[in-house]
């Protein structure tokens, strides 16, 4: 269910008003959603789903807890507020309390687009067909998904901060396999508005690289330059990314700490060719205008040319540390180079592409060394051309290892919420072969 | 409620269904949270709403809404026939469920003492106890506990004529110690053993989470001076604290016959375990039989109905390391790959359903999930003392930590909460920066003793993650200590 903004407000007033605590946040949330998936050249299971969500945290001095329901009646509010406050009664007191915000200024993100709203429920089954006739054609399998809906959140407290953003949000993924099972390749897309989807496009690619990771040649594990695509990488970064709090560095926990204490900022950590920052007003992949407890997103570096500039800081952190609270990115935008993958390809001697990664985990949060498998394509490059598929590969290799030896990257391509290049590395660790396909 | 059932059952029968069930369901999740000697967060939510599913000339639809009133229950089923509708258009493949019985029933998971009835402060001050158990370990510097209690009550009917009401309550209270080295910039940390279960107050009060707090500080202590492992082919004892993973992922997940077809190919991937193996593989030694089970009080996936309205059972997966069955649901059971793979072994016929349809939600779609399922417990004598004493030159493995297995389940790669060389039949010290690497059907005929039923317990997980949207389903594993021979160990230490 989707409020309008008058509604949101007037919900969380209703709330506010029946709250007896020292503090209040309301927090909302809601929207529809619609999905179609479809495999083995079949639709399969599909949803339409409507949900709304209130969540209220009450504090009585420095004891707080938080409850959240479904219902808007009378009655479920008013038992919503009760739970809050009956928990918040008993809860210890809480030494790192934070005083609630006061209202902010946020910056005008909207990223909502009517044409991914009114789509309608038929588009999912369009969608399949398009992927399925040109695979059953090529005696090709395909499964996908696509996801499209609306959403709203909405934040107040009882020191009058409000803010409200509706959203939408369209994603489409696709994996081809050939019929004998010897083939995978995999795409997708993915936007605020649904018009900038072209599934064709992605089941195309899916379905080209089926065909030609078939017949794969299986070389040795061990160290090989690299061609990681976007969907790679962000797989890849996503751990050294969640590493990035500033208080598991500064308590010594983290690749970020520093030797004998405190953390890296200021620090060389990875190649002067790496430039990671965020900014939630970016067209290509909008951001939210604040998190759940009000702090505004703003753009932020995170690293510049190498060199860590900043970490995630909690409210509460940031206060202790005499920083700035950031919040947690909504995006990602890693700076690239100015040719496409193609281009990338093109002026490489000898390396492994990898279309994607696979069951990623960590091994050594110390190193952020982490484990984890190719998957849908493999092929060997060398002198400027793809030559052969090859065979899959398990890997134990660290990012921060590897945003050392970038050697190239393609312009930033939008993959999910970031801005994401493909990365040349001149090295990379494969520890085993996988039989999978 | 049941009035409000009929609304959707009837709506789909009049659209022209063929098959309709409702699933109302209220879904209640407490968290208490702590760190050190602070409570991070408290927190109580609810979620009350209905998912409506029509199967309208072989074609699926679903549609769901918090709103459980009769308006929006009619809109809902609209929504669910329109989209049925709308997807013959991509249907190359129509849907048939296989039969089952109408059930009018009620289920309760048992629990002896109600978790939501035991106030939260009692259940923060129980967590700030045991860090302050922690902390009294020298070296033992951080600390984070939590308690989770989840309730699921929800009521199927469908057009078949059952109307099933189920009440299922699960409980995991655990902690983590992190112990740091500050001059050497080195941290370790170790999880406790307390695995979520199906139960109610009572498995909280029975971890001891206070008396089990400094051996597990101790050991985290211990992890930063342990001798890094030397890499190589080692046999392995694993624990089933540890060993109840390796099962998930190496045995959960490739009999799940949807994976095998291929309708998990875009996200959690499919299975090395085609049709063509069933009844000829040796998935394990002779000694290895696995039980799926979603009876067992307990597990986290028993229930006494599925999401298909299905009456729960135990069957066989695996029975003396030959690979005799798939985990099923009603669709699954009609696919031709399935009635052609069991006719090729020599099996009956499957004319029903295992039950192993879940939906993690009202909003979400039931499909096919892990069930409980089980390493059966060595048939002869054997106490873990026996097993240590019998292998000369092994690791000991307790707790599971980083699992990663490829797309089709071949290749895995697991590490553990601690490591103890065994040499000469003898535990003689703590390692560290261990993982063993393996492949399916390897590992588990390389398995040449297990531990009897004495020694069996079970491990489990909230978050057992597949499909799309992704769906998270809860699942037990049982397994007592066992011997796997010439593993592939690694060594994780890196330098950066």
């Amino acid at each position: 269910m989707i409020l309008s903004e008058p509604q949101a407000r007037d919900l969380i007033g209703k709330v506010l008003s029946l709250a007896s605590a020292d503090e209040v946040r309301v927090n909302l949330s809601g929207g529809r959603t619609l999905n179609t998936r479809f495999a083995v050249n079949t639709v399969s299971t599909c949803g339409d789903r409507d949900d709304l969500s209130i969540a209220v945290t009450a504090w009585f001095g420095k004891r707080h807890a938080t409850a959240s329901a479904s219902e808007t009646d009378d009655e479920s509010l008013q038992r919503l507020v009760a739970t809050a406050e009956e928990m918040a009664r008993v809860a210890p007191e809480d030494p790192e309390y934070v005083p609630e915000l006061a209202p902010q200024e946020y910056l005008p993100i909207r990223p909502w687009f009517e044409s991914t709203a009114k789509a309608g429920s038929e588009l999912g089954a369009e969608v399949a067909r398009s992927a399925i006739e040109p695979a059953a054609e090529r005696n090709i399998t395909v499964a996908g998904y696509l996801e499209y809906g609306a959403a709203f959140r909405a934040v107040g407290n009882h020191k009058g901060i409000f803010g409200y953003y509706e959203s939408t949000d369209a994603n489409y993924s696709v994996t081809a396999r050939t019929a004998d099972g010897k083939g995978s390749g995999w795409a997708s897309d993915n936007s605020r508005d649904i018009a900038e989807l072209d599934y064709a496009a992605a089941s195309a690619r899916a379905i080209a690289k089926a065909e030609a990771s078939q017949k794969p040649k299986t070389l040795q594990p061990g160290v090989y330059p690299v061609i990681l695509e976007p969907a790679a990488v962000d797989e890849f970064l996503a751990y050294a990314l969640w590493s990035m709090n500033a208080r598991q560095a500064d308590e010594g926990r983290s690749f970020f700490a520093k030797k004998g204490g405190g953390n890296k900022i200021g620090e060389k950590v990875v190649g002067e060719n790496i430039t990671m920052e965020s900014d939630p007003t970016r067209k290509e992949i909008l951001g939210a205008p604040f998190g759940g407890d009000g702090l505004p997103a703003k753009p932020y570096v995170w690293i510049k040319n190498g060199v860590l500039q900043r970490l995630f800081y909690d409210r509460y952190w940031a206060h202790k540390q005499g920083k700035e609270p950031t919040g947690w990115p909504s995006n990602l935008i890693f700076q690239g180079g100015k040719g496409t993958l193609d281009d990338l390809i093109a002026a490489t001697e000898k390396a492994l592409l990898v279309t994607r990664f696979w069951y990623i985990r960590s091994l050594d949060p110390q190193t952020i060394l982490v484990t984890g498998l190719t998957r849908d394509g493999v092929f060997w490059v060398e002198d400027g051309a793809i030559r052969h598929a090859v065979k899959n590969f398990r890997f134990n290799e660290t990012p921060i290892a590897v945003l050392s030896k970038v050697t190239g990257m393609s312009k930033p391509m939008r993959f999910e919420n970031s801005l994401l290049p493909a990365l040349r590395a001149s090295e990379f660790t494969f520890s085993s072969l996988s039989d999978a396909v | 409620m049941k009035e409000l059932a009929n609304v959707a059952l009837n709506a789909a029968r009049t659209g022209g269904a063929s098959y309709a069930d409702i699933r109302i369901s209220r879904h209640r999740d407490q968290a208490v949270h702590t760190r050190e000697d602070r409570v991070q967060s408290v927190s109580d939510a609810e979620s009350f709403g209905f998912g409506v599913r029509v199967l309208l000339d072989g074609a699926w639809g679903f549609a769901a809404s918090h709103r459980v009133e009769k308006d929006a229950i009619a809109d809902a089923a609209a929504r669910a026939l329109a989209m049925a509708r709308a997807n013959k258009a991509a249907l190359r493949r129509p849907v048939e469920l296989a039969p089952t019985d109408a059930f009018m029933d009620t289920w309760r998971s048992p629990v002896e003492k109600d978790p939501f009835a035991v106030p939260v402060g009692e259940k923060a001050e129980l967590l700030l106890a045991v860090n302050a158990a922690v902390l009294k370990v020298q070296g033992a510097k951080y600390v984070n506990s939590f308690m989770l209690f989840r309730n699921e009550w929800k009521l199927f009917a469908s057009t078949e004529g059952s109307v099933i009401e189920q009440d299922i309550t699960r409980v995991w209270p655990c902690f983590t110690v992190t112990a740091i080295d500050a001059d050497k910039g080195e941290f370790q940390t170790r999880t406790a053993e307390v695995p979520p279960r199906s139960a109610g107050y009572e498995h909280v009060e029975g971890a001891n989470l206070v008396e089990l707090a400094p051996r597990m500080a101790e050991e985290a202590v211990r992890k930063l001076t342990a001798k890094s492992v030397e890499p190589g082919r080692r046999d392995l004892v694993l624990h089933p604290t540890n060993l109840w993973l390796t099962i998930h992922e190496s045995v959960g997940h490739p009999t799940e016959l949807d994976r095998v077809i291929g309708q998990e190919a875009n996200y959690a991937g499919t299975s090395f375990l085609t049709p063509d193996k069933l009844g000829k593989l040796n998935y394990g030694s002779d000694l290895v039989s696995f039980r799926a089970d979603r009876t067992i009080p307990g597990g986290m996936a028993t229930c006494g109905y599925d999401d298909d309205g299905v009456k729960t059972e135990e069957w066989h997966l695996v029975k003396d390391g030959l690979f005799v069955d798939y985990q099923t649901t009603r669709e699954q059971v009609l696919w031709p790959e399935y009635r052609d793979a069991r006719q090729a072994a020599g099996l009956p016929e499957a004319t029903r359903s295992h039950g192993a349809a879940y939906a993690d939600s009202w909003g979400s779609i039931p499909f096919q999930r892990n069930v409980n399922i089980h390493l059966e417990p060595g048939k002869k004598p054997l106490t873990p003392d026996e097993l240590i004493a019998s292998t000369d030159d092994g690791i000991l493995i307790r707790g599971d930590s980083s699992y990663s297995i490829d797309h089709q389940r071949y290749n895995f790669q697991f590490s553990g909460q601690v490591f103890f060389e065994i040499k000469g039949g003898k535990v003689t010290q703590m390692l560290r920066d261990v993982a063993y690497q393996s492949n399916t059907v390897e590992f588990w005929n390389s398995c040449d003793a297990i531990c009897d039923e004495r020694f069996w317990a079970m491990g489990a997980t909230y978050y057992c993650g597949k499909g799309q949207p992704s769906q998270c389903s809860p699942c037990s594993h049982g397994a007592a200590p066992a011997r796997f021979r010439n593993v592939n160990v690694l060594n994780t230490k890196r330098e950066v």
